[in-house]
């Protein structure tokens, strides 16, 4: 029994030791590790704080806006977004509309606008060597049009409209469109085909299918300025980070002098907003893209410490980021409150929304009171209504729309009901609408609570779903809501977002199937339109029509809210005056890449030597005391 | 058996999450042929019962745990789940045997020195720490740290080199980045285990044989050791057992907060995106680790305990 | 569904209180009840708990009154309050991001905390000792079957298990209540059953069983009552524990973000950056106050296991 103990004590013993002695030993690997950072600090590295891990390395498959961001810094596009949110040319050095001269047009008949032609660059190299050419991009396109439409899902805005593509010689192709009908059909904005251009090496063993929904694509070969490696996997699936290399052979850098700075760009993902808003604070990364709450404290705590160091901007952003209450308009929906078809009460409802007090409020006033899902990015195709068009905040006013659509308020005068010979329901029925909210967009669960509490004043009780992000498509998609809270973020030409609030986007992309005679014309025609000024007039209509009808109702333009470190680079230039320097001007080759300069970092390493060396003697001493404590007094301690 | 049983009862929890898997996959766009193809593609139309065998016949013969749905579209989850569960295998291994160790120290030195200042200056932080919730001690050192310390990384488990750097030097990396969220993670189960190990310490030593021990003549240390400590080891090897799940529980709250890509961060990303296949997999690999903490306690038991029967 | 609870205590005591050997049980119990508060109140650390969690229910209960803003979740505050106001005469623990009153809001956070706390500990424990009756008594089929599910709840941690429940039901306060209870019954029911098998084969059972009481009133009578209190120091702790887990779980983002909790407190804290300003106010009201709540629980426990089982194991 006894030498059993004492074996035992001996183990614990021992084990104890080995313990001791391995925490010792990893404790001894920090100046080893610092060796390593100081040598490490001779790259010139940018780090990209983010919140989200992108969700896939197959541009074909990613959606959250980090990953768009990845793909436009590996791969190219036929044409790009300058800082002024111009297109600037990149495969495609120049770009036209054939004219109908061309023996080709003559012999087809096309419409003018129909075919475009694309001379593409002659010094792009694939990542891994292989030298691009037409074949490409004739690839890219015919990969995702066709019979390989439904399985190449991430384009179809594009896509759709693309009839055929035609290589034409070696460095030349063109592309030939069509309308909703598929008749050939002039297409505005055949130079702004957001779409990246993968390597027909690498992709033409793959089924569009695994392209569209499976495959990993885990070492991304793009023609675009940064690199991925062969680490790309392991960094991708720990989701820590992705480590991306400058690519030296940039074509950009031949054609247009877009040459990078700097060797590696880095993408830190981040799961904690405090840990990135620290980061910032202390230079652990060096550009970030904020939340409203985070920027804001950013800004007060740069307010207490002032520094030349740290760079911010809070402006609108590039995509036309738009936050809205959505109805759902689907008139055969069951299980939902049929009152919410009723104009009369959409427009009580656009009329008992502050704006003002949710712009001020949950966006910290970083963001812009919205009207239409076309934010002023787009300039001069920004539509705002007029004083009699207005929807203004004014719930005098929205009382008297119900009132006189005839909702009476309930005995006790919380609520109001359907009234005799309501059109859309039977009398009595409550004006009672469930939002569908996601949870993890924490400005749209604000504004639903505070518009809860609003419109109590207006007896319409509004009854907040919160769910996450990937039930709430589920509740949206499948058309069993009332209101929803959601978000819109378009490309550089607005057709996207038009199209989405058209008849023809039910049944894909619309997400409360709204459906207007009128809008639809005027859509079709803005979608075939080529001189801009007439489009424009079209696009207003579009806009007007969504506004009145209030299935869309915008609160606000968020904006994207950004901090850097003015003292690793310099170049980050006026954000201001040009954003298309933003990060969210993710379409390649975005100008601010190539004008910051990495500055001298006085690397803090030592700190770490010291940190280290202090836990090591904390952690000696610490065990050294333990046993003596344990140790003498023993003898002559009795026992309780 | 059990194995098999909670794999059935996986399989039973996430077929009934609601929601149309397809509509999870493709966020946006997909068109009613688009959603076809990718029903048929995971199977979705077949029966319930003919997709549990299909799942077991795929976990069993081939190894496979399907193809992650959302957060990392369309990679196999056992290709996906290796460097998480070596990411948690060290916080929670070295962090449960670091506590197991402090704890039954720091239990022992409060437990003989009962009543003394040392006890009640100790028992006081165990309970303050056993009742402190561990995501808000883990937001509180993150804060601090951030603002005080700023050189000292708080995030992920290696830093941007670490892909450059040789064995050591990937190990000290890992080391520097562990040692906040394991310092979160340990407080808690070094307050639970010096807890049981103090009362359970306290229990055996008023014992009659302990007391005759003494009275022999027996010194304090040979008591301590030889007599009390393996006695009052029997309801703290159970109750460290029994703790596994509950550490594994914590090791969630810290992955998320230092954003540490472990199991339970990939269990949140997982949750949220409904990527069941994900997290299918995980509560398998988290029950098969509980099973084998309580076969291991059971073998520790068993050799303290002649008297154990395995 | 409080009504008919409550209508059923007052028909139950007033059978209790009629009968004249009721009457004798009572002044027994009442007797041990005394020497247990006895006992209890001199454990110190019992006492301090039992203070703290008596002061929390009366804050809780008295919160509309004790509250210096009405209605302290309202957005009406936003537009009149400061934003992250420091502590003062006006505002006692400062304002959040919202400008709302911290204080205010904790007062009434208490009250979450307390109902899921008491709500979810009542549905484990009658789901647990339900379980561990029907397997320790009547053992064979239905103990192989209920320990097999036992288990399935002991081996998968218990934090995963509830973060998907509740996105599996919806997030909603009584939600959270149901699956903090469900969640948490595993260890009450293994308690019970142990303590089952040990009693069935006591003398006094087996007496019962060849006068020929049924099973249910052999449960009622005789198992129930020496269960209890075993059970009863293990519930405090579960309580404990529920108020713990709701507060992970609203921070999280699992909790309805219309309730006002500890929880929903720190998450809105940790969502509006207060971490990063140095607001301390905001975190450290909600924050200690359930460190102090669930201590309060803690140390009734402990103190009450000594009392009910000195020579038992916790756990």
């Amino acid at each position: 029994m006894r030498t059993t103990q004492r074996l035992l004590k001996d183990q614990v013993l021992r084990t104890s030791m080995a313990v001791v002695v391995a925490l010792l030993l990893l404790l001894s690997g920090l100046p080893v590790m610092f060796s390593g950072d100081s040598e490490a600090a001779s790259h010139s590295t940018l780090k990209i704080g983010m919140m989200e891990p992108i969700d896939s390395l197959n541009p074909f498959i990613g959606v959250n806006d980090n990953a768009y961001i990845f793909y436009g810094l590996v791969y190219d596009y036929l044409i790009a977004v300058d800082e002024d949110l111009g297109m600037k040319p990149n495969l495609a050095t120049s770009w036209w509309k054939v004219p109908l001269s061309d023996p080709d047009m003559q012999a087809s008949g096309k419409p003018y606008g129909s075919v475009w032609e694309y001379n593409l660059t002659e010094n792009a190299v694939w990542h891994d060597g292989e030298p691009f050419d037409a074949d490409d991009v004739v690839f890219t396109i015919e990969y995702q049009i066709g019979v390989n439409y439904d399985s190449m899902w991430a384009y179809q805005p594009y896509t759709k409209f693309i009839d055929s593509v035609e290589k034409k010689d070696l460095y030349k192709v063109r592309i030939h469109f069509k309308d909703f009908a598929g008749d050939p059909a002039p297409c505005p904005f055949g130079d702004k085909l957001m779409m990246p251009i993968v390597p027909e090496h690498v992709w033409r063993d793959i089924t569009p299918f695994d392209a569209g929904f499976t495959y990993e694509n885990y070492w991304p070969i793009g023609t675009g300025p940064f690199m991925c490696t062969e680490n790309t996997q392991d960094e991708f699936t720990a989701g820590e980070q992705l480590i991306l290399l400058m690519n030296p052979d940039y074509h950009g850098a031949i054609e247009y002098g877009q040459e990078v700075q700097f060797e590696r760009l880095i993408l830190e993902f981040y799961l904690e907003p405090a840990a990135m808003l620290t980061d910032i604070q202390n230079g652990a990364i060096d550009l970030v893209g904020l939340s409203a709450p985070g920027f804001s404290s950013l800004i007060d705590w740069l307010e207490d410490n002032p520094t030349p160091d740290i760079g911010t901007y809070a402006g609108l952003t590039c995509t036309s980021f738009s936050v809205e209450l959505i109805t759902s308009m689907d008139e055969g929906a069951t299980g939902v409150n049929p009152l919410r078809l009723d104009p009369e009460v959409r427009k009580a409802i656009a009329h008992s929304i502050d704006k003002e007090f949710i712009k001020e409020y949950i966006y910290s006033n970083y963001s812009a009171i919205g009207s239409t899902i076309l934010s002023p990015i787009y300039g001069d195709l920004f539509w705002s209504p007029n004083a009699t068009e207005e929807y203004e905040y004014n719930m005098t006013k929205a009382n008297e729309i119900l009132d006189a659509a005839g909702y009476v308020w309930n005995p006790s005068h919380t609520r109001r009901m359907a009234g005799p010979g309501n059109a859309y329901a039977v009398e009595g029925t409550p004006l009672r609408l469930n939002v569908t909210t996601e949870i993890e967009l924490v400005e749209d669960r604000d504004t639903v609570n505070f518009l809860t509490e609003e419109w109590q004043e207006i007896g319409i009780e509004l009854a907040p779903v919160f769910v996450s992000s990937a039930e709430w498509g589920n509740i949206v998609y499948n058309g069993v809501y009332d209101l929803a809270m959601t978000y819109w973020s378009g490309d550089p030409d607005p057709n996207y977002l038009l199209f989405v609030q058209s008849t023809n986007a039910i049944g894909g992309w619309s997400e409360n199937q709204y459906s207007s005679p009128a809008y639809d014309e005027n859509y079709t025609k803005s979608a075939l339109e080529l001189d801009p000024e007439v489009r424009k007039g079209y696009m207003f209509n579009c806009s007007k029509h969504s506004y009145m009808d209030a299935a869309f109702i915008v609160t606000v333009y968020p904006y994207g809210c950004y901090a850097w470190r003015a003292d690793h680079f310099s170049g980050w230039g006026d954000w201001g005056a040009h954003p298309g320097r933003s990060l969210s001007s993710f379409w390649t080759a975005n100008d601010l890449f190539f004008d910051l300069v990495p500055l001298a970092v006085k690397k803090t390493s030592l700190m770490y030597v010291f940190i280290g060396i202090g836990v090591v003697a904390a952690a000696v001493v610490a065990v050294y005391m333990f046993m003596r404590w344990r140790g003498p007094k023993e003898e002559d301690v009795r026992l309780p | 058996m059990t194995i098999f049983l909670i794999l059935s009862f996986n399989f039973l929890l996430f077929r009934v999450m609601p929601g149309d898997v397809t509509r999870i996959v493709i966020p946006k766009g997909a068109d009613n042929q688009t959603i076809e193809d990718l029903r048929e593609y995971y199977g979705l139309d077949d029966s319930k019962l003919s997709q549990y065998f299909t799942y077991l016949e795929n976990l069993f013969f081939r190894g496979e745990l399907g193809e992650s749905l959302t957060v990392r579209k369309g990679s196999e989850v056992t290709s996906i789940l290796g460097p998480y569960v070596l990411n948690t295998l060290i916080l929670v291994g070295i962090g449960t045997i670091f506590s197991i160790w402090v704890g039954v120290i720091l239990g022992s030195v409060t437990a003989w020195k009962r009543g003394k200042a040392v006890d009640r200056v100790g028992s006081a932080f165990f309970i303050v720490f056993y009742c402190m919730p561990t995501f808000l001690f883990g937001l509180v050192i993150i804060t601090l740290v951030g603002r005080y310390v700023p050189e000292w990384p708080i995030k992920g488990a290696f830093g941007d080199e670490y892909w450059n750097l040789d064995i050591l030097g990937k190990i000290g990396d890992r080391t520097l980045h562990m040692l906040l969220p394991m310092f979160a993670l340990v407080i808690e189960t070094i307050a639970t285990f010096s807890i049981i190990t103090r009362s359970s310490l306290i229990d055996v030593l008023t014992e009659d044989y302990m007391v005759t021990a003494v009275a022999k003549g027996l010194k304090g240390k040979d008591v301590l050791h030889d007599h009390a400590m393996p006695n009052a080891m029997l309801p703290v090897v159970t109750v460290i057992a029994m703790n596994v799940g509950w550490v594994m529980s914590g090791s969630i709250m810290i992955e998320i907060i230092f954003s540490y890509p472990g199991l339970g961060y990939l269990t949140w990303d997982a949750v949220w995106n409904y990527d069941y296949p994900v997290m299918q997999a995980i509560f398998m690999l988290e029950a098969v680790a509980v099973l084998i903490a309580n076969f291991l306690a059971d073998m520790a038991l068993f050799k303290l305990d002649p008297r154990v029967k395995m | 569904m409080t009504g008919t609870a409550d209508d059923q205590l007052t028909r139950t005591l007033a059978r209790f209180i009629l009968s004249d050997a009721r009457r004798e049980k009572a002044r027994l119990l009442a007797k041990k009840a005394r020497v247990i508060w006895r006992q209890f109140a001199a454990n110190r650390a019992g006492l301090l708990g039992l203070c703290t969690l008596v002061a929390f229910v009366v804050l809780a209960v008295f919160a509309p009154w004790l509250a210096t803003h009405d209605n302290p979740s309202s957005w009406s505050w936003t537009r009149v309050n400061p934003r992250y106001a420091q502590p003062s005469g006006e505002f006692l623990f400062g304002t959040d991001y919202d400008g709302k009153d911290v204080y205010s809001l904790t007062l009434y956070g208490a009250r979450a905390s307390l109902i899921v706390g008491f709500l979810a500990s009542l549905i484990s424990i009658v789901l647990g000792t339900i379980v561990g009756l029907l397997s320790g008594y009547f053992g064979k089929v239905s103990d192989e079957v209920l320990m097999r599910l036992t288990d399935f709840f002991l081996v998968i941690p218990w934090l995963p298990l509830m973060i998907v429940f509740v996105m599996l039901m919806g997030r909603s306060f009584e939600n959270v209540i149901i699956v903090i209870g469900i969640t948490s019954w595993p260890s009450t029911s293994r308690i019970v059953r142990a303590q089952v098998l040990s009693l069935k084969s006591m003398v006094f059972i087996e007496r019962a069983k060849a006068v020929g009481a049924g099973g249910g009133h052999i449960i009622a009578k005789h198992i129930l009552p020496n269960v209890f209190p075993l059970i009863f120091a293990n519930t405090i702790l579960l309580v404990a524990n529920a108020i713990f887990s709701e507060s992970f779980l609203a921070f999280l983002g699992l909790q309805d973000p219309t309730i006002i909790s500890w929880g929903t407190m720190l998450e809105r804290a940790y969502n509006t950056a207060a971490f990063t300003s140095f607001a301390w106010w905001v975190i450290a009201a909600p924050g200690i106050s359930i460190v102090a709540l669930i201590m309060a629980f803690y140390l009734i426990g402990d103190a009450l296991d000594e009392i009910l089982n000195p020579r038992l194991r916790r756990r």
